[in-house]
C-alpha cells in the first residue's frame, strides 16, 4: 500500500540526511552580536546567510579562558541567549521598517505614505531650520535609546545624540531616561559605574542576590549557580519568591522597601558581637570621623579657623585623644583613629562644642533594630536574621548583586545604602569576591564623544581626531585638578567625573531628563499630585525650587524653562512606552508642544506611530560595529555586515549626516551663518565639516568602515584595546577575531572609576586602588561615606540610613505594583517578535496571587482591570502563589499597542523622583553624564486590580 | 539496544527557564513548512500541567492539537500598524478556531504551586529521551508488518519509519516512509512525537544527529548559558555524563515507572529556600515536596539528594569533591566530549571525508 506524497513538497520525500543537509547550508558565515542594552551582554554569535538572507545564529562559544595566575574560575562560555537566538527571524519580521514614512493624516490616525529619502531630508531639515530661527536650537530635543546603533560609528548609544548637539540642541541624559542608577552605592562611594568582572561573583562566600537574574542575567548567572557548588551561600532578598528565590539557600520574603530595617539589623549584630574589621573601617569608612552633635555636620578645619579648609575633616588620635586633620591624598592613616568616644572642641569663635565619631552615632541609629523590630517592620523573622549576620560575618568574602532597580525605587537610596553599611562594617570592598556594583560602558565612547566635543579645528585639518580625543581626556582630567581646581589630593575618579562634568557643562546640551518633565512635561503637577509622603520635609517642587535657585544645576537645566520644545528626534528609543506616565502625561502634555516628531528606529514602536516621519535604522547584522564594551566582561564584540542594509534602512549615523547637511544648506539659504546655543556659538558652514571630522569619513558605508577601523586602531595605539592575536587591531583583525580584549585603563570616567587596570585574561574587580594603594575614594570626605552631611538629608533624617515607610505613590491603593525585566525582550526590542509570542501568553500579563484572586473572582488568564487614582490600564491575569497577596508583578516592555486601548502598566506610574536626589553644591552631589540626577520611580506604585470587562 | 548510546543530563538545579535551549532548537531545526507550534525541545515550569496539556495523564491518547497543544497561534501586526492608534491591539488568536489562545508550549511560566509563602517552582526541559526500549520503535514495527506506513525513499532496507541508530542510540524518524498513523504519539508516555500536517510526518528531537555526525554537539545543549547540560557516551567512563549517570548517580531518568529506558537525566533541584511556618519562622524544609520529586524522577532520588548535599558541604569545609566540579564545570567544553562546542564556520560540504562533510546517507542506516 502506498500513499501518495506531495511531490511539491520536499519535506515531505526526504530522508534524514538530505532534511540534516538542509541546515547546513549556507554561503557566509560572519561574526554578530546584538548591539542591544541588554548588561553586560556581549555575547559573540556566528550568523549566517545564504542567497542574501540571514537564515541564522548560533552561539560561538569562543572566549578564551582565563589565564590568572592568582585566581581559578570556570570560563565565560557559552553565553548568548533565547532572544539573541532568533533575531535572524525577528529582523525580517511584520514590524521591521523598510522605507521613511510620511504620516499622511493626523498624527495616529494609521495613514502612512512612503517617501524618498531625498524627501524626508528635505522636509525634515527644512522644519528644523524652522525650528532653529524661531525659537533657537534648544527647541530641539533628542531622546535617545538603546537599541544599539554602533558604538564606534556615532558615539555612545546613537548619532542622533552627536547630531543633536552639534545643532545646539537639547540630548538628554540616557541613564536617568531609563533610571539605571545607584544611587545608594553613589552616594556611598562618589560614584556607581564600579563594575567587577561578572567571574568574581563565582569567588565570593555570601552572594546577596537582589534584583532578578534569573531573568536580567542569563548568560552570567551561571557564576552565581556555581559558585553554591563551591560552597558559598546565595541569600535572595525579595518581597516576591521570584525566579531567583528558587536558586537561593535562603530567600527573606522582606516586606515593601523594608530591606533598609534588615540591614541595620544585620549591622546592629555585627557590632554587638564584635563581627567587625576594624581596620577596614578606620582606613576605608568615615567611620572614625568626626561629627558636631550641635548642627549634626562634620567638623571642619573651618569650624576651627577663620578662612580655613572647608573640606578638611577630622579623627581623633588615639595616642593624644586629640583631633588630628586626616589626609586628604590617603587613606593611609599617620595615626591610629578612634571609633568610639565623645571629645570637646573649641570653635574659631571659642564656643565649645561635643564631637563624636561617625561610628558612635550610627550605635545609636542602630539601638532601636533589634531581631524584633526588624521583624516587625519587615516580616523577616529573628532566626533568618541570625542566619544572615552569620553568613556575612568576617571573613567572609560577601558580594551583593543588584542590578538596577534601586534607582527606580522611590528609597532605593536607603536601600543600597543600608546593604553598603554591611559591607563596610565586614571589609567587603576591594578585594575579589566582594562588594557591589553599578554598570560601566564605553572605553569606545571617547572615539564617539569626539563627534559631539568641540573638536579644534587644526586638528580637524591636520591632526587625528580619534587619538586627539583620546589623548585630550586624559590631560582635561590632569588639567581639572591641576587648574580648575587646583588641588592635586583630589582622586582620578573625581577628576574623571569633574572633568567630564565641567566640559559638559560648556557644551550646553546635555541636561537630565528630569527638567524636561518638570518643566514641559507636566510632571511637576503629576509629582505634587500623586506623591504623598508624610516622611518627605518638603513637596518635590519644593526641593526642584530650592536647587535650581541655588544654582546647583546651572549649565544642566535644558531646554530652559522658557523654551518649549518644538522638535524631538527620537532615536533607538520609545518613549510613549519607558517613560513613566508615557502615554498619560507624557503624551498628552508634552506631545501637542511639539510640531516635529521624527523617529529613527529599525521597526515600529508605539511611539513610531505617534510621529510626523519614521526612518528606517539598519539593524545588527546589517553594518559593521561594535557593541558597548564593559569591565564586567572586558571584550568588545564585534558585528559584522553579513547582509546589506534591509529594503532603505541606512545607519543612524549616514541618516544624521544627511539631515546635517540638509540643515546647513537650508540655514545658509536663509542666511543664517551663526547662531548661539547658549554662550556657545554654531558656525552653520562647519557643521558637516565638523560632522565628518573635517571631511574624513563621509556617508558611505565604506566611510563608516573606515571610520570604526580607525576607532579600533586608535584605542588599540592608546593600549585601551588590545587583539586577540598581537597583531595589529584593524577592522580585519575584528572580522576574523570577532572580538578584541579590553586593557589597562582608558581614561574615559566609567573605566577610570574602576580604580584598578585590566589585564587581558585574568580576572578583574574595582576599587583596587583604595585597598592596595590606599587612594582615596571621590566623595566629599574621601572616604565611604555612611554619614551624609548635606543639609537636606539631616533634615529629612537620611544623614545616617533608616527605615522609612514607602510613599503612597499614584493613590492610596492597598497593593503595590512591581517590575523588572522581562526574560522575554531587552527593552521593547523583540517584544513583538513571532518567536518570542509564541512562548508566554502572546500578549501583556501580570503575576497576581493566587488566593487573593480567588477572591475577587478571577481565574487565570482573564483580563484584569489594574488602577490607581492617576491611571489604568488591562492585562492579562496569572495566578502564582509566589505573588505577594499585596502585589501585582508586570515585567517591561511591552509595546503600548499590546494592551487593549494601547494604555501600558507605565501609564498609571506617575514616576516621582525623591526630592532630596535634587541635591546639589556639594562635593559629590554634582551632576554629570550618568550620575546622580533625579529619575523616575516606579516600584511600588500603589494600585489595585478587578476583574476587567472585556471578552475573554 | 545499541551499540553505544548518546546520553544528555539536565541539571534542574541550575536551569533558569531561559528558553535558549528552545529557540535554538528552532530556528535551526524549525524552520520547515508546518512547524510553526512543533517543538523538539521546550522547558516547561513544574509543577503543572506542562505540554501537551496534563501530559502525565493521558496514557494512550494522541494529544488533541488546540485542547492539548494550543493549536497555532497567529498575530495581527498589519492591523495595528494600518489602524488608527488605539483601535487594534496585538494579541493572539487561535488559527485553527479563530478563538483566543488558551494553551501553549510556556503557558504556566513561573507559575507553580504551593501557598504564599510557601509557593515554589522549578524549570524542566523536555526533549525525545532516545529511550532504550523506546515504545514508539516497537509500535511502529507492528503497525508496519500490519501492512501500515509507506515504502520509504531510502532504500536502506528497513521496514518502519522510527529506528535507533546503531552507533549512538539515536531514535529518528524516516519522514519519508511515516503515514502519521499517531501510534508512536500515542505510545510514548512523553509525547515527543508530533505532527507536521504539512510535511505529511510526525517528527521530533533527533540529537541534533546531523551535527553529532559531524562531531558538533546538540545546539540545545550548547547553548545553555547557565551550562546545565551535558553530552557524551554512557559507555565512556570518563564523560561527564557517565560519572553524573552512573558514577555517581545523581542523573536521573524522568518518570522511570514508565519503563522505556529514557537516555535524558535530570540532577534534582537539591539547593531550595525552606518553607515558613507562622510569622514567618523558617522550618529548615526545602520548599519542594519530596513526594514530587520522587514522583518524577523516582527511587534514585533520595540517594541522589543525599549525595549531592553531602558533596556539597565537603566543598564547604574547604574539601575536594569530583562531583562539585562535575557541576561547577570550570572547562565547560569537557562537558561534551567528544563534541565540539564551537559553532561551524565553514559549511559542511556533502561527501567529503568525517570531520568536515556530511555523511551522506547515514539517516537509518546502521
Amino acid at each position: 500500500m502506498s500513499k501518495r506524497k506531495d511531490e511539491e513538497n520536499p519535506v515531505a520525500n526526504q530522508t534524514a540526511a538530505e532534511a540534516t543537509q538542509e541546515y547546513w547550508q549556507w554561503d557566509k558565515c560572519r561574526w554578530g552580536t546584538h548591539r542591544v542594552n541588554c548588561y553586560p551582554g556581549s555575547c559573540p554569535f556566528r550568523v549566517y546567510a545564504k542567497d542574501g538572507h540571514v537564515i541564522r545564529e548560533e552561539i560561538s562559544c569562543t572566549y578564551p579562558e582565563f589565564s590568572d595566575p592568582d585566581y581559578k574560575v570556570p570560563d565565560y562560555n557559552p553565553r548568548g541567549c533565547q532572544k539573541g537566538y532568533q533575531h535572524s527571524i525577528a529582523m525580517y519580521g511584520p514590524d521591521r521598517l523598510l522605507y521613511p514614512m510620511k504620516r499622511a493624516g493626523e498624527r495616529g490616525s494609521g495613514k502612512w505614505e512612503r517617501i524618498s529619502w531625498d524627501q524626508a531630508y528635505d522636509e525634515i531639515a527644512g522644519k528644523l531650520a524652522d525650528i532653529i530661527q524661531k525659537f533657537g536650537p534648544q527647541a530641539i530635543s533628542d531622546d535617545h535609546g538603546t537599541n544599539g546603533a554602533g558604538v564606534l560609528r556615532g558615539g555612545g548609544e546613537g548619532a542622533s545624540t552627536g547630531f543633536v548637539s552639534r545643532l545646539g540642541g537639547v540630548s538628554y541624559d540616557l541613564n536617568f531616561l531609563i533610571g539605571d542608577f545607584n544611587p545608594g552605592q553613589y552616594l556611598t562611594f562618589g560614584q556607581f559605574q564600579h563594575a567587577p568582572g561578572i567571574e568574581t561573583w563565582f569567588l565570593a562566600d555570601t552572594v546577596i542576590a537582589l534584583s532578578n537574574p534569573a531573568y536580567g542575567n542569563i548568560p552570567d548567572i551561571h557564576y552565581i549557580l556555581e559558585a553554591r557548588y563551591r560552597g558559598a551561600k546565595v541569600v535572595a532578598i525579595a518581597p516576591d519568591k521570584n525566579a531567583t528565590a528558587q536558586f537561593a539557600d535562603m530567600w527573606l520574603p522582606v516586606n515593601w522597601s523594608a530591606d533598609p530595617a534588615l540591614w541595620l539589623g544585620v549591622c546592629k549584630i555585627l557590632i554587638d558581637k564584635g563581627w567587625l574589621d576594624l581596620e577596614f573601617m578606620k582606613e576605608q569608612t568615615d567611620l572614625p570621623v568626626l561629627v558636631r552633635v550641635d548642627d549634626q555636620r562634620f567638623l571642619r578645619a573651618a569650624d576651627l579657623h577663620e578662612g580655613a579648609d572647608m573640606e578638611q575633616f577630622f579623627a581623633i588620635d588615639t595616642a593624644t585623644g586629640k583631633p588630628e586633620p586626616l589626609p586628604k591624598g590617603t587613606l593611609a592613616l599617620p595615626f591610629d583613629c578612634a571609633l568610639e568616644g565623645n571629645w570637646k572642641v573649641t570653635l574659631k569663635d571659642k564656643k565649645q562644642v561635643e564631637v563624636t565619631t561617625v561610628y558612635e552615632l550610627l550605635k545609636k541609629r542602630l539601638a532601636e533594630y533589634t531581631p524584633e523590630k526588624v521583624h516587625e517592620i519587615s516580616g523577616v523573622h529573628p532566626d533568618q536574621l541570625a542566619q544572615l549576620a552569620e553568613l556575612v560575618k568576617p571573613p567572609r568574602k560577601v558580594f551583593v548583586f543588584v542590578n538596577w532597580n534601586a534607582g527606580k525605587l522611590y528609597h532605593g537610596d536607603l536601600l543600597e545604602r543600608s546593604y553598603c553599611y554591611m559591607l563596610a562594617l565586614t571589609g567587603n570592598v576591594g578585594k575579589a569576591g566582594t562588594g557591589s556594583r553599578g554598570w560601566s560602558a564605553g572605553a569606545e565612547y571617547i572615539g564617539g564623544a569626539a563627534v559631539v566635543g568641540g573638536m579644534p579645528n587644526e586638528v580637524l585639518e591636520t591632526g587625528d581626531p580619534l587619538l586627539h580625543a583620546m589623548n585630550m581626556s586624559q590631560k582635561i582630567q590632569e588639567d581639572y585638578r591641576t587648574y580648575f581646581k587646583m588641588d592635586p589630593t583630589i582622586p582620578p575618579a573625581e577628576a574623571a567625573l569633574g572633568a567630564l562634568r565641567e566640559g559638559l557643562r560648556m557644551g550646553n546640551t546635555l541636561s537630565p531628563p528630569v527638567w524636561l518633565w518638570y518643566h514641559h512635561a507636566g510632571y511637576k503637577e503629576v509629582w505634587d499630585k500623586f506623591l504623598d509622603d508624610p516622611n518627605a520635609p518638603k513637596k518635590i517642587s519644593q526641593y526642584a525650587e530650592e536647587s535650581l535657585a541655588n544654582g546647583w544645576w546651572k549649565g544642566f537645566v535644558h531646554p530652559d524653562k522658557e523654551i518649549t520644545p518644538k522638535g524631538m528626534l527620537v532615536s533607538g528609543s520609545n518613549p510613549l512606552r519607558r517613560h513613566r506616565g508615557g502615554m498619560n502625561t507624557y503624551l498628552n502634555t508634552l506631545w501637542p508642544k511639539l510640531e516635529l516628531i521624527v523617529v529613527l528606529d529599525p521597526r515600529w514602536s508605539t511611539t513610531g506611530l505617534y510621529a510626523d516621519y519614521v526612518l528606517p535604522a539598519a539593524s545588527f547584522y546589517e553594518y559593521a560595529d561594535a557593541k558597548y564594551s564593559t569591565p564586567a566582561t572586558r571584550f568588545s564584540t564585534f558585528t559584522d555586515q553579513t547582509v546589506p542594509m534591509l529594503g532603505e534602512s541606512r545607519s543612524d549615523r549616514q541618516i544624521t549626516l544627511a539631515l546635517l547637511k540638509r540643515i546647513q544648506e537650508h540655514l545658509l539659504k536663509r542666511g543664517v551663518e551663526k547662531y548661539k546655543s547658549g554662550d556657545r556659538e554654531i558656525v552653520v558652514k562647519e557643521l558637516y565639516w565638523r560632522g565628518t571630522f573635517g571631511g574624513r569619513y563621509g556617508e558611505t558605508n565604506e566611510d563608516e568602515e573606515r571610520l570604526v577601523n580607525d576607532t579600533y586602531n586608535a584605542l588599540g595605539k592608546m593600549g585601551w584595546f588590545e587583539s586577540l592575536d598581537g597583531e595589529e587591531l584593524t577592522l580585519a583583525n575584528l572580522r576574523k577575531n570577532g572580538k578584541a580584549w579590553l586593557s589597562g585603563r582608558p581614561a574615559w570616567h566609567a573605566t577610570v572609576v574602576q580604580n584598578a587596570d585590566i589585564v587581558p585574561g585574568q580576572i578583574f574587580w574595582p576599587f583596587r586602588d583604595q585597598i592596595e594603594q590606599k587612594v582615596p575614594y571621590a566623595t566629599t570626605t574621601r572616604r565611604m561615606e555612611l554619614y551624609l552631611d548635606h543639609p537636606w538629608f539631616i533634615e529629612a533624617d537620611e544623614h545616617l540610613v533608616r527605615y522609612k515607610q514607602p510613599p503612597n505613590i499614584g493613590g492610596p491603593q492597598p497593593l503595590r505594583l512591581t517590575s523588572g525585566h522581562l526574560r522575554w525582550s531587552v527593552h521593547s526590542n523583540w517584544v513583538v517578535s513571532y518567536e518570542m509570542l509564541k512562548l508566554h501568553r502572546g500578549e501583556p500579563f501580570a503575576f497576581i496571587n493566587d488566593t487573593v484572586a480567588k477572591q475577587k473572582g478571577i481565574a487565570d488568564h482573564d483580563y484584569i482591570r489594574v488602577y490607581n487614582d492617576y491611571g489604568s490600564f488591562i492585562t492579562r491575569a496569572k495566578l502564582s502563589s509566589c505573588t505577594r497577596p499585596d502585589q501585582l508583578v508586570i515585567y517591561h516592555a511591552w509595546e503600548p499597542y499590546q494592551y487593549p486601548n494601547w494604555m501600558p502598566y507605565d501609564g498609571l506610574l506617575p514616576g516621582p523622583p525623591k526630592g532630596l536626589h535634587f541635591a546639589g553644591g556639594y562635593r559629590h552631589y554634582e551632576y554629570t553624564l550618568w550620575n546622580w540626577a533625579p529619575s523616575q520611580s516606579d516600584r511600588q506604585t500603589n494600585i489595585d486590580f478587578e476583574k476587567a470587562n472585556l471578552p475573554a | 539496544m545499541s551499540k553505544r548510546q548518546l546520553a544528555m543530563v539536565i541539571n534542574l538545579d541550575k536551569c533558569i527557564g531561559c528558553q535558549t535551549c528552545t529557540v535554538a532548537c528552532s530556528t535551526h531545526r524549525l524552520n520547515h513548512p508546518g512547524t510553526e507550534m512543533l517543538r523538539y525541545i521546550w522547558c516547561e515550569t513544574k509543577p503543572g500541567e506542562g505540554w501537551p496539556k496534563g501530559w502525565m495523564e493521558l496514557g494512550r491518547k494522541v494529544p488533541d492539537r488546540v485542547r492539548d497543544y494550543g493549536g497555532t497561534w497567529n498575530f495581527n501586526w498589519d492591523e495595528v500598524y494600518t489602524n488608527p492608534v488605539g483601535a487594534k491591539y496585538l494579541h493572539p488568536v487561535t488559527k485553527e478556531t479563530g478563538e483566543p489562545v488558551k494553551w501553549g508550549p510556556i503557558w504556566e511560566e513561573d507559575q507553580g504551586a504551593g501557598q504564599w509563602p510557601n509557593g515554589y517552582f522549578f524549570y524542566m526541559p523536555r526533549l525525545c529521551n532516545h529511550c532504550t526500549d523506546a515504545p514508539c520503535i516497537a509500535v511502529c514495527q507492528d503497525h508496519f508488518a500490519r501492512g501500515g506506513g509507506m515504502p520509504s525513499s531510502q532504500g536502506n532496507g528497513h521496514k518502519n519509519s522510527l529506528h535507533k541508530r546503531e552507533e549512538d542510540g539515536i531514535v529518528v524518524i524516516d519522514p519519508s516512509s511515516c503515514d502519521e498513523c499517531g501510534l508512536c504519539a500515542a505510545e510514548c508516555p512523553y509525547k515527543i512525537p508530533m505532527e507536521n500536517i504539512v510535511a505529511g510526518t510526525y517528527e521530533m528531537c533527533d540529537f541534533c544527529a546531523g551535527r553529532v555526525e559531524n562531531n558538533y554537539a546538540p545546539v540545545c545543549a550548547k547553548s545553555c548559558p547557565a551550562r546545565g547540560m551535558y553530552f557524551g557516551y554512557l559507555d565512556d567512563k570518563e564523560s561527564f555524563v557517565a560519572k553524573l549517570v552512573n558514577e555517581y548517580k545523581v542523573a536521573l531518568p524522568l518518570r522511570p515507572d514508565y519503563n522505556t529506558g529514557p537516555n535524558v537525566y535530570y540532577i534534582p533541584p537539591f539547593i531550595r529556600p525552606t518553607t515558613f511556618g507562622a510569622d514567618n519562622k523558617p522550618t529548615g524544609q526545602a520548599d519542594i515536596p519530596a513526594d514530587l520529586l520522587r514522583k518524577y524522577f523516582g527511587p534514585g532520588l533520595d540517594q541522589a539528594m543525599v549525595t549531592l548535599k553531602e558533596h556539597r558541604a565537603r566543598a564547604e569545609r574547604g574539601e575536594q569533591s569530583e562531583l562539585m566540579d562535575l557541576l561547577i564545570i570550570y572547562k565547560w567544553a569537557e562537558a561534551f566530549t567528544p563534541f565540539k562546542v564551537e559553532a561551524p564556520v565553514d559549511p559542511i560540504e556533502q561527501g567529503t571525508d568525517a570531520g568536515k562533510g556530511l555523511k551522506a546517507g547515514k539517516g537509518l542506516q546502521s
